[in-house]
């Protein structure tokens, strides 16, 4: 089980020092494997088609071919649009947040603090908020399945005002009658910051920071 | 006579982190045994696949046929006992025999208020 008192994405700073928060994933990282993937697909996939394309060329077009293709090319095209999504994601601009405090207890405030960098004006809209989240893994034939339940969420700030979405800070304070970050091999409760940036005709901004949530401060004993 | 029983002090079940949990162990049981031991551990229950841990256990070897022993553990911080829509943590006090492996159990409660933690319930008012 998880114990640890530091945080999970978290960067510098000392138990009692600021806490500046790392994205759970990068873009660059989500452009490459998005890249790969669909490679990889349409690399395989082209193969057939080309055979088909080469089959019609000489008069003789195969149509159950044909028809049995138009799923797999239909989520190779899918594939090409998400590496497109996620390479133009990487040019959205940026966000750095920074907790007051690196042991965050349920029920303590913590001051949020977060700054945008690069274009910030073409966010229309932007919403922070924290979520609570269940995750069970369990077999299913021969793959692992893993559902996820959001038990908690807890809006930070939405605001459409360019100087607000630049940078700004509010208080974060994890519901007292909660649990804390919880990590077995199955079963995990995970609590996450979702920064949410819409952005027109582009990527939106949606960066998630997890955050590791300790249990609250021993409460006084009964009388 | 095959006999295991587990309890606690004034019959409490629900505890804080950081409380002592104590309790009694006794047993009748027909043969020779080379060990009880007396667990405080949890178990997830729900969609996904059991986990479990072992957090503190208390040994007494070559124990008689019959007796009783008391027990002290102290509520751990984490987890709380909670329940939610695909997840649930339940602890338990277990008592098993070696070599039969006869066992008995109590299910118990740590959490800040002393009530299992319903997930989603909504924020009590100040």
């Amino acid at each position: 089980m998880h114990d640890g008192a530091d945080n999970m994405g978290a960067t510098g700073g000392n138990d009692n020092g600021p806490l500046v928060l790392r994205a759970s994933y990068s873009r660059l990282g989500k452009a490459i494997g998005s890249f790969l993937f669909a490679g990889f697909w349409n690399g395989i996939v082209s193969i057939f088609v080309f055979h088909l394309i080469r089959g019609a060329m000489r008069g003789a077009f195969e149509w159950l071919l044909a028809i049995f293709l138009i799923p797999f090319v239909l989520i190779g095209l899918g594939a090409i649009v998400f590496f497109i999504h996620s390479l133009l994601g990487i040019f959205a601009p940026r966000v750095v947040i920074t907790l007051s405090a690196r042991r965050i207890r349920l029920g303590d405030p913590v001051e949020l603090n977060w700054e945008f960098t690069g274009r910030v004006q073409v966010i229309e809209k932007l919403n922070i908020c924290l979520e609570g989240c269940e995750e069970a893994s369990y077999r299913r034939g021969t793959s692992t399945a893993t559902d996820r339940h959001i038990f908690a969420r807890v809006q930070l700030i939405t605001s459409s005002d360019l100087n607000d979405i630049r940078s700004g800070h509010t208080r974060l304070q994890l519901p007292s009658n909660s649990v804390p970050t919880f990590t077995a091999r199955s079963n995990k409760i995970v609590w996450n910051l979702r920064v949410n940036g819409v952005i027109r005709r582009f990527p939106d901004v949606a960066d998630t920071f997890p955050i590791n949530v300790l249990p609250a401060a021993p409460m006084e004993a009964d009388a | 006579m095959n006999e295991i029983r587990i309890g606690t002090k004034d019959e409490q079940t629900a505890f804080r982190p950081g409380e002592l949990i104590e309790g009694a162990i006794g047993w009748n049981l027909p043969e020779e045994l080379r060990a009880i031991e007396v667990r405080l551990g949890w178990q997830t229950r729900g969609k996904g696949t059991e986990d479990a841990e072992t957090v503190n256990e208390i040994k007494f070897d070559d124990p008689p046929a019959q007796g009783a022993r008391p027990f002290q553990f102290v509520a751990p911080d984490q987890p709380y006992s909670f329940s939610g829509k695909l997840i649930s943590v339940i602890w338990f006090l277990e008592v098993r025999v070696r070599p039969k492996g006869a066992t008995a159990r109590k299910d118990i409660i740590i959490a800040p208020t002393r009530q299992e933690v319903i997930l989603g319930a909504p924020a009590p008012s100040e």
